[in-house]
């Protein structure tokens, strides 16, 4: 079966005064259908930027600079923008964002903004009784329609949110820290929403997050993100059970233990991305830094199964 | 952020690093020099600013003399000519002293204004001027008691009577420069016209003394139509003078009004919008209240009421535009607040009046210095606008008062342009710097582009 | 809470605001206002004796003591009428009262075209002429400084965009009425493009249509002044505005969700940031009022201003004192309406949040 997004090779750079930042650095991915594809890593690594550069929303100083992005095989990054515009973006892949929360304007009405991209897209059929629909798929009452942004909970606008990423039945959804901002129990809540909607919907999901322990409640496979690039990759429980990359195992031990009443940072600092440490990208902040580690980057390289590991260790 | 990135410093290195930042710095300090050296420079002049008298020998409504390049036929400067005076008669009752000039003119117009004077070591009893075209026509002016120096509109009696005996009538609102027409011009109707006869003229003054008297100097004065680098206005005084004496009063005004009015409005704003709450809304309501003050009107009223002096003056404006700054602070702070309440939260527990002062002002301070730069030109021009109006502070030289007496005397209609022109300019050029710097401040706090 | 609830709230709020305004102006006026209204009440009582007087003699009786008497009865009725008998809070609330009512008393010198010296009609009669010249300058300059100054932040790095910035520092630094000036000198009196001023042509013309063409050719030059000065400022604060906005969440989202760039300006960033235009225009407005009065006055346009100029002139100052009371209303009113849009354009200030 061939995935239905297959990233390869993507990099993505901001020219800032400080240097070229290169946040996303030669990634490659795979998203194959109903499949949850979970993007970990701490803040800053590259993670929202890699889901914008799949929207195609990398606005000056950045830009797209090499790679490519295959949707059912074609290039989506060589399509024009209108083209993209109109037959790619929110109808076929939709994103729910980190800062959803404010992801809506603010002074329109939920139902004014999600009619407004049913228009946009020029959806046939009844505008409000889509709405209705949707807003029922997430659970919400119909009445939000005429509420403003502001008039709502965190995890209402999160589900009006999400009811607008539906809105055109995106296959894929991109979803990028969809519940940062919210308490545990609304967090679950959303998560388990989500999982009713793969279910139902048969959607296709890359959950990006920097909490690893939610990850583990939805992904059916990982990618660890550092520094702008992928450390790991493979399926989820194998990555849980048995973390192969130091960052990885430093990430998990990162966890909030439920028997421990605390969190154990890395330590250390991300490194400034326009100056990356030579060698590997992890090697300053690594126990098991080597010479060898200081000196070669190490590639992506399959160890076992679907197992992928970018370190000298291996 | 961390604190040393949000210091003051920061933002004069973002000032000096900017082009325009430098040679906004650069102006502010030539303007400060240029203060000093016309406090100390015209001292004397200033306090002889609107004594008429002072400026008796000044060409009236004279061009800048830089105009003279451009049309040196018609534009000229001031000629002064001496001569030796004779005594004619002497007796024991009285002295008849006789001043005689000869000079040549070939410009193409006729002089501003002549003015002859004698400097006598007692008070002259009556002076009479015989004045001879080179065509021979002869006018004679004359006077009794007459001051040291006489223009032509103090002979204007006996100007007038020669102008209606020429061209039948005496025109309405004759000026000096209408005189010198009649005593440059051919006889006839066409005496006015602006035709100048060209050749030599004489001048036989002829003045009686008391005995004994000295003559102790005399000139005569062709006055230009150009003077100084700015002109003069129709007192004769020099707009160059006026200008530079008119700068120290701008900049401490200017310095005055920003420096109150922000300090007050980003302290109030900022606690009101720190705080929120019942003191936000009250303090709003009190801001509001100042914002629905005109400031003009009030300002008029007040200047009314009180005569106020400079300092009084800078009160009563900052009085009434804290409250500008008051709201662009608020909502600065209201922004600053939400980021100082998450770090605080982290770093202190709950915000407190600690706070306020480590993380909260340090951030509205490069705010208040951008709007004390802006504040500057701001103050400058309500208060050269009131002294357009003519209600400056008594005593004080300003642009606005200088505009005043160009609006007053019709300058526009005169054409008298370098009247309106330098003053506004200068109000122009003295704010300039101040925004430029407020604004790459400003540029450097929101970001902007 | 729906726009009714809000408006209700604003107009209580506005209306402490305007007795609040009032009683600053009152309390730093005081001693002018007692001396002015004892002018006028002898003034009226000299009136009334005169007319008295004209009355009597038509009847040939002409008891002195008893007319002296009259007047007297008629003064102290004034006197009380204005409060300047009582005692100091009984004052403020009579006075107070007559102010927010428009009763200033009568002018030393000047008259209303009518003929009238109460100081409310003269300032009745320029009014209008402040109103139209101020209103009209300032819905220009709020049209063509939004339109200017969402181009300049929509198209960065062009023309546009460095305009801004260099017309922004002409406001701050230029009075609008010595550009004024300026222009009357060159474009009025130099190359007689203009009329040198006045609202109309001499004689007015007959025909409304050329009334108001007339007016208008007159209106340009004042405007043309107006706008230079303050379009840039405006503009910029549009731009700076614009531009703080396109940096919020909600247009990334607006973008990935498809829609096109001029959408996403002119309706969601436009109308998001309009609660914060509208606060600037209010500044704008107040802060403007200033320069658009002294321009009146270079163009012998007979408004509001070029009659605080001829008062001043004339030392009168019971007008002066009635103008500043009528612009702080005018001004409270701007205010208000500027409120009023503010409160139906954003959803949030109806919540009261
Ligand atoms: N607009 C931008 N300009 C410059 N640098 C940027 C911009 N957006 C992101 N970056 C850089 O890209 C890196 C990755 O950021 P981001 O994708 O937001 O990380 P994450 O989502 O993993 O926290 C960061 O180091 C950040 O500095
Ligand atoms: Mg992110």
């Amino acid at each position: 079966m061939s995935p239905i997004l297959s990233i390869e090779n993507l990099s993505i750079h901001f020219y800032t005064p400080k240097g070229v930042r290169k946040a996303v650095d030669r990634v490659s991915l795979e998203l194959n259908k109903k499949e949850v594809v979970g993007v970990a890593g701490e803040s800053g690594s590259g993670k929202s930027t890699l889901a914008l550069g799949i929207m195609r929303l990398i606005a000056p100083p950045g830009e797209i600079v090499d790679g490519k992005i295959f949707y059912h095989g074609d290039d989506i990054l060589r399509y024009s923008e209108s083209e993209f515009n109109s037959k790619i973006r929110w109808k076929k892949i939709a994103m729910i964002f980190q800062g959803s929360l404010n992801g809506f304007t603010p002074v329109f009405k939920i139902g004014e903004q999600i009619e407004e991209v049913l228009e946009v897209h020029e959806y046939k059929g009844d505008f409000k009784e889509r709405v209705k629909e949707l807003l029922k798929m997430v659970e919400l009452d119909p009445s939000v329609a005429d509420r403003y942004p502001h008039e709502l909970s965190g995890g209402m606008k999160q589900r009006a949110f999400i009811a607008m990423a539906l809105a055109l039945n995106p296959e894929i959804l991109i979803c990028d820290e969809p519940t940062t901002a919210l308490d545990v129990i609304t967090q679950a809540k959303i998560i388990n929403l989500l999982k009713t909607l793969k279910k139902d919907l048969g959607l296709s999901i890359i959950f990006i997050t920097h909490d690893m322990a939610l990850l583990s409640e939805i992904s059916d496979k990982l990618y660890i993100m550092y520094a702008g690039g992928i450390m790991e990759s493979g399926n989820s429980l194998d990555i849980y059970k048995n973390p192969k990359h130091p960052y990885t195992q430093l990430l998990m031990e990162a966890i909030a233990d439920i028997n421990k009443d605390y969190i154990k940072g890395i330590p250390g600092f991300m490194p400034d991305l326009a100056n990356l440490p030579s060698g590997c990208r992890f090697s300053d902040r690594c126990p098991y830094a080597m010479d060898i580690c200081r000196r070669k980057e190490p590639e992506l390289k399959k160890i076992e199964g679907d197992r992928n590991v970018a370190c000298w260790l291996y | 952020m961390s604190s040393a990135e949000t210091g003051i410093k920061l933002y004069l290195n973002t000032v000096l690093k900017n082009k325009s930042g430098i040679i906004g710095v650069a102006m502010i300090i030539l303007f400060i020099v240029l203060s000093i050296y016309g406090m100390a420079a015209y001292k004397n002049v200033a306090s002889e600013w609107n004594n008429a008298n002072y400026w008796r020998a000044y060409p009236k409504v004279a061009m800048p003399a830089w105009m003279v390049y451009f049309n040196p036929n018609k534009i000229f400067l001031t000629k002064a000519f001496v001569s030796k005076p004779k005594t004619l008669y002497s007796s024991s009752s009285y002295e008849v002293v006789q001043v005689d000039y000869k000079f040549r003119w070939n410009k193409g117009s006729a002089p501003s204004d002549v003015v002859f004077y004698v400097g006598t070591s007692s008070p002259i009893e009556t002076i009479n001027i015989v004045w001879k075209k080179p065509d021979g026509a002869q006018v004679t002016l004359s006077q009794s008691s007459p001051s040291e120096a006489t223009d032509l509109l103090s002979y204007i009696s006996s100007l007038d009577s020669y102008i209606s005996s020429q061209i039948g009538y005496v025109p309405p609102r004759v000026v000096a420069s209408t005189l010198s027409k009649a005593l440059f011009g051919y006889e006839g109707k066409g005496l006015l016209n602006g035709t100048v006869e060209k050749g030599t003229y004489e001048a036989k003054i002829t003045l009686v003394v008391p005995p004994h008297t000295k003559v102790v100097a005399n000139k005569l004065y062709l006055e230009g139509n150009a003077y100084g680098i700015f002109g003069t206005d129709i007192y004769g005084r020099p707009l160059g003078i006026g200008i530079l004496l008119g700068l120290p009063n701008a900049l401490e005004i200017g310095f005055l009004t920003s420096i109150i009015s922000v300090i007050g409005g980003v302290i109030i704003g900022g606690i009101s919008g720190y705080l929120g709450g019942k003191t936000d809304s009250a303090i709003n309501w009190v801001t509001l209240v100042m914002l629905s003050l005109p400031i003009l009107p009030f300002l008029v009223v007040m200047s009314y009421v009180m005569r106020p002096t400079l300092l009084m003056e800078a009160l009563f404006i900052s009085f009434l535009v804290w409250s500008f700054y008051a709201i662009i602070a608020r909502s600065s702070a209201q922004s600053i607040r939400k980021e100082v309440y998450v770090e605080a939260d982290k770093v202190l527990g709950i915000p407190s009046y600690r706070t306020f002062f480590t993380h909260f002002m340090p951030r509205l301070t490069p705010f208040a210095i951008a709007y004390t730069a802006l504040g500057v030109p701001a103050g400058i021009i309500l208060v050269e606008t009131l002294a357009f109006l003519g209600l400056a502070p008594p005593g004080l030289i300003t642009w606005g008062a200088i505009l005043n007496g160009a609006e007053q005397n019709f300058a526009a209609v005169n054409g008298w342009w370098w009247w309106i022109l330098f003053p506004g300019l200068m109000i122009i050029l003295v704010s300039i710097p101040f925004v430029i710097i407020g604004f790459s401040i400003e540029r450097g706090i929101f970001g902007g582009r | 809470m729906g726009y009714r609830t809000y408006l209700a709230k604003q107009v209580i709020v506005y209306i402490t605001v305007l007795i609040a305004a009032m009683s600053i102006l009152y309390v730093f006026t005081y001693p002018v206002i007692q001396t002015v209204l004892r002018k006028t009440i002898q003034d009226e009582a000299l009136h009334f004796k005169q007319a008295i007087l004209k009355h009597a003699s038509g009847h040939g009786t002409l008891n002195m003591t008893k007319i002296n008497l009259e007047v007297h009865r008629y003064e102290a009725q004034l006197i009380s009428s204005y409060g300047l008998n009582r005692p100091v809070y009984a004052k403020y609330f009579i006075q107070m009262y007559n102010l927010i009512t428009f009763h200033f008393g009568n002018a030393y010198y000047l008259t209303a075209p009518s003929g009238s010296r109460k100081v409310s009609a003269i300032i009745a009669a320029y009014l209008p002429y402040t109103i139209i010249l101020f209103t009209t300058g300032t819905l220009i300059v709020i049209f063509a400084g939004t339109i200017i100054g969402l181009l300049s932040a929509r198209y960065a790095g062009t023309f546009w965009d460095k305009l801004v910035p260099t017309i922004a520092v002409i406001h701050s630094s230029l009075p609008t009425w010595w550009l004024g000036f300026l222009f009357i000198a060159a474009l009025a009196y130099g190359i007689h493009a203009f009329p040198p001023g006045g609202i109309t042509s001499v004689p007015p013309p007959k025909n409304p249509l050329m009334y108001s063409a007339s007016m208008l050719y007159h209106m340009a030059l004042p405007l043309l002044a107006f706008t230079i000065v303050n379009v840039g400022g405006f503009a910029y604060i549009i731009r700076s505005l614009v531009i703080s906005t396109t940096k919020e969440d909600f247009v990334v989202t607006a973008k990935a969700r498809g829609l096109s760039d001029s959408r996403i300006l002119y309706r969601h960033i436009l109308k998001t940031a309009s609660p914060a235009i509208s606060t600037q225009v209010a500044l704008a407005i107040a802060g403007s009022f200033a320069g658009g009065l002294t321009t009146e006055i270079v163009f012998n346009w007979h408004g509001l201003g070029w009659l605080t100029y001829v008062a001043i002139l004339s030392n009168d100052l019971p007008v002066i004192l009635g103008i500043t009371f009528v612009l702080t209303v005018i001004l409270l009113l701007a205010l208000f309406i500027d409120e009023l849009v503010k409160g139906y354009l954003d959803p949030r200030l109806k919540v009261g949040e």
